[in-house]
């Protein structure tokens, strides 16, 4: 069950306490008016009830109002990279939207070339076909023509219509290749910006939540643990690097900006 | 490296890391640094002074060297290899850990803290203070700076030091 703590000065539930003796006191809403007056050569401050078990000194109060500070800084931090993520989000849907209708557009443009190129190769083609039906049926009605030279002269004009079917095959894969090719380059060139615009977002980064990854590196002599301190939750933990490094006495490190540790100097006693 | 030694200065600058003098058998003025693309060893001019127990600080494309050997500051020219002496004198002939902020340096040697800014003739006293803790010494380590606070190593300890209120506290420690 949760605890319930009351005003010291009535019996309404308390909501925040005050520190300005050695005890502290806690206050309803309506009583550090009272609190204050009772006691008017004291510093008076009222501070959340939440943080009650946790205060046992002026220090703890200062610690407390300390990482209160930090966590509100980092909470506006996180507020502004939200809402430059959304701005992102919304400039990069705008984009992917414009990018769409000009696709779509180009893509209405290109069918309906590729209508009219197969309508009119149609066109084209019945007329290669009659014309060749006709040439057909004249030399067929040559009467003096005999069996051999009929057979040469068909053979000769279904060879001419082959070649010609066969270009126009190679002409229309041409221009689907041609036309997917079109649509690659517009879907890359779409992507291109709004990954621009993510990475750009992303590397915008405040220099306090920048700095609130940064860690401090320390050991003992003579030992294998490494202590990272993290200056955002004020604690240290140990890593064992592994059995065989032993950091000599009197050396030096420093922290790079890759990310790596050089350790230089020192000496040992084995 | 090439020379061995104790307490060197560590600074990495623009994809190398400077160590400048230590201890052997005497104060070293011998530099040098590594190139952390190539992984090779170059010489670095000799400091004018041998020192240990440096902690560089680098201010604006320069290092300024303060240690155990002389009181007095050199500044290092990364451009062009080159130190000056300058007439800036720190209280104390004793190892110093230094860092800066907001274009001050501070110095931080035995129970005393100097703050110092460029001027004209290299770096002139800004405060001077006494301080209610523990005698300093060299820092082993590359200060950090966490909002506006500095945190620096001392072996197993953490130190944090306020340049609001010029103070210093200890904030944790591991055995």
């Amino acid at each position: 069950m949760e605890a319930r703590f009351y005003c010291d000065l009535c019996v309404d539930p308390a909501t925040s306490f005050c520190f300005c003796r050695s005890t502290k006191t806690k206050l309803c809403e309506g009583c550090f008016s009272k609190h204050s007056a009772k006691l008017p050569s004291s510093t008076h401050s009222r501070f959340p009830l939440a943080a009650f078990k946790f205060v046992e000194s002026l220090s703890d109060l200062e610690t407390f109002k300390a990482r209160g500070e930090t966590v509100s800084k980092l909470a506006s931090h996180l507020d502004l990279t939200e809402s430059r993520l959304l701005q992102c989000l919304d400039q990069a849907q705008t984009a992917i939207d414009e990018e769409e209708v000009q696709l779509l557009t180009q893509v209405k443009l290109r069918m309906q070339a590729a209508r009219q190129l197969v309508t009119d190769t149609g066109k084209k083609f019945a007329v290669e076909i009659r014309a060749l039906k006709d040439q057909i049926q004249q030399t067929a009605n040559v009467k003096d023509l005999d069996k051999q030279q009929l057979a040469q002269a068909l053979v000769k004009d279904v060879e001419k219509g082959v070649r010609w079917l066969e270009g126009l095959k190679v002409q229309m894969e041409f221009r689907d290749q041609a036309l997917m090719d079109s649509e690659f380059e517009l879907y890359h060139l779409s992507m291109e910006s709004v990954l621009e615009c993510l990475s750009h977002s992303i590397h915008e980064e405040p220099e306090e939540v920048k700095s609130a990854s940064s860690r401090l590196y320390t050991f003992n002599p003579y030992t294998p643990a490494l202590g990272i301190f993290s200056p955002v939750e004020q604690s240290i933990c140990l890593h064992n690097i592994n059995s065989e490094f032993e950091l000599f006495d009197l050396s030096s490190w420093v922290y790079l900006t890759s990310g790596q540790l050089l350790i230089a100097g020192g000496y040992s006693e084995k | 490296m090439r020379l061995n030694r104790r307490r060197p200065g560590l600074v990495e600058h623009q994809g190398s890391v400077y160590v400048f003098g230590g201890y052997r058998e005497d104060y070293m003025k011998e530099s040098e640094r590594i190139s952390l693309d190539q992984k090779t060893w170059s010489d670095v001019e000799d400091m004018i002074i041998g020192r240990s127990g440096v902690t560089p600080v680098v201010l604006e494309d320069k290092a300024y060297l303060a240690g155990d050997g002389s009181s007095l500051v050199e500044e290092y020219d990364f451009s062009t290899d080159s130190y000056h002496l300058l007439s800036f004198k720190l209280p104390f002939n004793s190892w110093v850990t230094a860092f800066s902020l907001a274009s001050t340096l501070y110095f931080l040697q035995r129970n005393v803290l100097v703050q110092a800014r460029k001027g004209a003739s290299g770096l002139e006293k800004a405060n001077q203070k006494t301080l209610d803790s523990k005698n300093w010494w060299y820092c082993q380590a590359s200060p950090v700076t966490y909002l506006g606070k500095v945190y620096f190593p001392r072996y197993n300890e953490i130190w944090q030091f306020d340049p609001e209120s010029l103070s210093l506290v200890k904030v944790n420690e591991f055995s």
